[in-house]
């Protein structure tokens, strides 16, 4: 029994992972079915392809811009809810983190709901100064909500980095002699930079995988990148485009491993002997200036976050577009036609709802040998595993529909069957997908766990089973409630994948919102986004605490 | 510096102080006075939660207080709800528990950056950086970063750190107290080297009895907040002004008498229960049938294998090491004894104790 789980936890992810895309690059060698040698002909269609340069400007243009403003605003949001003494920092840290739990594609409906050229906020402008001032279209759109979406990876790395660093460390240096703002210039900023590059990677890494937004605004103002252009290539099933489109993700999958590269390879963070007692944090008094930096952050948010969402639930409850709202006028009439005139939205939330918990549940199940190993036997096969077990979610969604499209696309062997179209090509992409999220809320939660605990009740007489059961398991709730939460969220909104690999016979809620954003239902998709907005919020409760690591982090601050 | 100018200076004086935490009325220091000559190592030791951090943290000016005032040097720092001079314009030194070496800058850049806060050319501020280097011995490792050395090396780093400046008063939280008892004894001897060479004035916290006894000119007690005793070692571990005072420094049996007479001359007769009369030092003040409280240290107890007079039997003993623990019935009195003497009795046999030292103070009744 032992024995056939040390082989499953080995072939799974062969079978799973690592066969998909070596089927996704043979495919692009030309090699699929048919017994004919390597060629490169996809690839060299692909140079030749008139559109390829501008595609790849476009994705790295948006890349690096967007990273730089995720990096700077999360590094000023982590600065501020972390390190002053501006008023309610505990709810403005729910605010900061609350667009990575939104899928990005209601941000993208959201936000052109707000600052689009037809939004509200051209409307007030318009209204106010007689003409159109404003004309955020196209790419600069893109770049916008991209850096709203990914701001929270940069402020928890951020953040996380600021309150590890000790306090003696700022005491030190103002007893040396420095100023507040040296000390938080040449102590603070300078602990902070290994964080910002891991930000900087991840916020790159992001933006290459990211399919929503491009696909929300990119899409209809013609805009193509990396992952909407695979996209079209195997939606547009021309000839030859199966070959072509995945020689484009094997490029776009090699682009992606850059940062994934460069990770692994020269940022680590300074690590602090843990000194007993003393952990409180410095903060720094901002006296008078402090109602000003709410204001500031109560702008910025509002633009950014808070008024793309309440220009959504305004035109959702609009009778008509382009309407203007009033109290008479108000309708709920379009979150009524959801249920009634189009029954594939309520079939898409169960089906969303139905994969969402299984991908918890079996990625959670299986990641929990895995990550036991990881902590308590680690060696280089399991290591290896564990990097195996990142790739899926290293590489840009779109590659890794892809791959698991192609090869699972044909009927089985033998038989008419095919896996396509149904819920179980699906989970074969989520699960792979989600699965390093689940090592990591294991490992993390192993991470603080004394092996003593166990080995305790091992000493009192209990089996390995009920240890688990009566002492590990009950000690891991929380991490396990956390993470299972974020796998849950990300999986139920999970839009990239599923445009690929759902059928019209199994949508997700993703796919739906999707197609009726193209079909030009703009108030239905306004609704829909905001019924999700409010299932994901509902959700997040749990997993901003998860998120914001309460539990490491006492409210202990000292004030500077 | 002359050594006659520099014990006239007080280097840091305390009047009065009191603090407590904002979200709680229990005051952490009360009606506390303290004064630190130029050049003096004073330390003072307490449990833990004594205050003695905090007072750390107030000198420093990490922590306001609540009354009463601190000066340093001839600057007042820190008055009741006014005078507040921040930390980076005390000019101290101070020594945390962890170190807290900047784990981003060189040993060499951790020991340049107090001297960038002031007004220095390059060269001098070389200078005297290299100066710093080879006095602490750090001259193989000042291109390391403070994660590449080991425990000592960090110390030596904090050390230097502190004392670069050369601030007049030198602030330490037990520096030593994450090292292991044989690296502890030998920074302890460097400690008292460095002292000499640079003569700052040093307020050393620890839990420690036995690195105080070792660093202290002047050994403060304190608990809960308040000084139990102020003196040289020597004087605390002789003549302790309490019973808390007398534990805290090692095993006491702490017996109660009463004054027989009072000699005049530092010492006194008394007697514990009916039949025992001892000589003891006692404070001058104390009259005939007085109520006193009694120590004896146990080595201050010799015990003699005597054929003729045996005064004690033998309860237990305990062998550990360079000495012998003995617990003795005494006339009806327990009395926890330790000789370096070989002794033939065994558990259960007689023996006779002589007295040589006691010290004796009032009751507080």
């Amino acid at each position: 029994m032992k024995r056939i789980a040390s082989w499953c936890l080995f072939i799974l992810p062969i079978l799973f992972i690592i066969y998909p895309l070596w089927n996704l690059l043979t495919v692009s060698l030309g090699v699929s079915t048919m017994q004919q040698g390597i060629s490169l002909t996809a690839y060299g269609q692909l140079l030749q392809d008139p559109q390829l340069p501008t595609v790849i400007q476009n994705t790295l243009y948006i890349a690096v811009v967007s990273t730089i403003a995720s990096l700077f605003m999360g590094a000023m949001a982590a600065i501020l809810t972390e390190k002053t003494d501006i008023p309610g920092r505990q709810g403005w840290r729910l605010v900061f983190i609350l667009p990575v739990l939104l899928p990005s594609y209601v941000i993208s409906i959201a936000w052109q709901h707000w600052a689009g050229p037809v939004g509200l906020v051209n409307g007030w402008l318009q209204h106010l100064l007689g003409r159109t001032i404003w004309n955020f279209a196209g790419i600069h759109e893109i770049v916008i909500v991209m850096a709203i979406s990914h701001m929270p990876i940069a402020y928890l790395l951020v953040r996380s980095a600021i309150n590890a660093i000790p306090g003696h460390l700022e005491d030190a240096a103002r007893i040396a002699g420095a100023r507040p703002v040296i000390v938080f210039t040449s102590v603070v900023l300078p602990l902070t930079v290994p964080a910002l590059a891991n930000a900087a990677l991840l916020c790159f890494a992001s933006a290459l995988d990211n399919f929503g937004i491009p696909a929300f605004i990119g899409i209809p103002s013609g805009i193509t990148v990396l992952s909407t252009l695979i996209y079209q290539k195997v939606i547009g099933l021309g000839n030859g485009q199966f070959e072509q489109a995945a020689a484009l993700a094997v490029v776009t999958g090699l682009l992606s491993m850059i940062p994934v590269y460069f990770q692994g390879k020269i940022f680590h963070g300074p690590k602090y002997s843990r000194e007993e007692g003393n952990r409180e944090k410095r903060i720094y008094l901002m006296g008078k200036w402090k109602w000003l930096l709410v204001l500031l952050i109560g702008i910025w948010q509002g633009v950014t976050v808070i008024g793309p969402c309440i220009a959504m639930l305004l035109l959702s409850l609009a009778p008509a577009y382009g309407v203007p709202l009033t109290l008479s006028n108000l309708t709920f009439a379009h979150y009524i036609s959801l249920w009634t005139d189009t029954p594939v939205v309520a079939a898409g939330l169960k089906n969303s709802l139905l994969l969402a918990l299984i991908s918890t549940v079996v990625v959670l199940l299986f990641a929990w040998p895995l990550a036991r190993r990881i902590v308590l036997a680690p060696s280089s096969l399991i290591t290896f595993l564990d990097g195996i077990a990142a790739v899926p979610y290293c590489l840009p969604g779109m590659v890794v529909g892809l791959a698991v499209l192609l090869t699972w696309i044909h009927p089985i062997p033998g038989t008419s069957f095919s896996l396509y179209g149904g819920m179980t090509i699906l989970l074969l992409a989520y699960i792979p997908r989600f699965y390093t999220f689940g090592i990591r809320t294991w490992t993390t939660a192993w991470a603080r766990f004394s092996l003593h605990m166990e080995e305790a009740g091992h000493v009192a007489g209990a089996g390995p089973m009920t240890v688990t059961r009566r002492i590990t398991l009950p000690m891991f709730r929380e991490e396990a409630l956390g993470g299972g939460t974020l796998i849950f969220l990300l999986a139920f909104t999970e839009l990239t994948l599923s445009s690929l690999l759902a059928g019209s016979q199994f949508s997700t809620i993703g796919v739906i919102v999707f197609s009726m954003e193209t079909a030009g239902r703009a108030l239905e998709s306004a609704a829909l986004g905001t019924v999700l907005t409010l299932l994901t919020l509902g959700l997040s409760a749990g997993v901003c605490k998860y998120l914001l690591d309460e539990k490491n982090s006492e409210e202990k601050e000292t004030k500077i | 510096m002359n050594a006659d100018f520099r014990e006239r200076q007080q280097a840091l004086t305390i009047r009065k102080l009191a603090v407590r935490y904002s979200n709680s009325s229990q005051w952490v220091l009360q009606d506390f006075d303290l004064a630190v000559r130029s050049g003096e190592f004073v330390v003072i030791i307490g449990p833990s939660g004594c205050g003695k951090s905090t007072l750390l943290r107030l000198i420093a000016g990490f922590t306001q207080l609540q009354q009463g005032e601190i000066v340093i040097g001839k600057r007042v720092a820190a008055t009741a709800g006014g005078v507040c001079i921040p930390p980076e314009e005390r000019d101290v030194g101070f020594v945390f528990q962890s170190y807290a070496l900047w784990p981003h800058m060189t040993v060499k850049a951790n020991i340049t950056f107090p001297l960038e806060q002031k007004r220095f050319t390059a060269l001098q501020r070389e200078q005297r950086v290299d100066e710093a280097i080879m006095k602490f011995g750090l001259q193989e490792h000042q291109h390391r970063y403070p994660a590449e050395l080991s425990g000592g090396q960090r110390q030596r780093v904090a050390l230097a750190r502190a004392l670069v400046g050369q601030p007049a008063l030198l602030l330490m939280d037990e520096p030593l107290s994450s090292l292991d008892v044989a690296l502890r004894k030998r920074i302890q001897d460097e400690l008292l080297i460095m002292h000499k060479e640079w003569q700052p004035a040093v307020l050393y916290v620890t839990h420690d009895q036995d690195e105080a006894v070792k660093l202290a000119d002047r050994l403060i007690v304190l608990n809960e907040g308040k000084i139990q005793q102020a003196g040289t070692p020597y004087d605390i571990f002789h003549s302790p002004n309490n019973s808390f005072v007398a534990n805290f420094f090692g095993e006491v049996n702490e017996l109660v008498g009463s004054v027989v007479e009072n000699q005049g001359n530092g010492l006194s007769c008394i007697r514990i229960g009916d039949h025992i009369f001892i000589l003891a030092r006692t404070q001058s003040s104390l009259t005939s049938g007085e109520r006193v409280r009694v120590f004896i240290r146990p080595s201050w107890v010799d015990i003699q294998e005597r054929e003729d007079m045996s005064n004690a039997r033998i309860t237990d003993s305990r062998f550990m090491g360079a000495y012998t623990d003995y617990s003795l019935e005494w006339q009806g009195i327990p009395l926890r004894v330790s000789t370096q003497n070989t002794i033939s009795k065994r558990v259960g046999d007689s023996i006779f104790l002589k007295v040589k030292d006691a010290w004796s103070i009032k009751t507080s009744e």
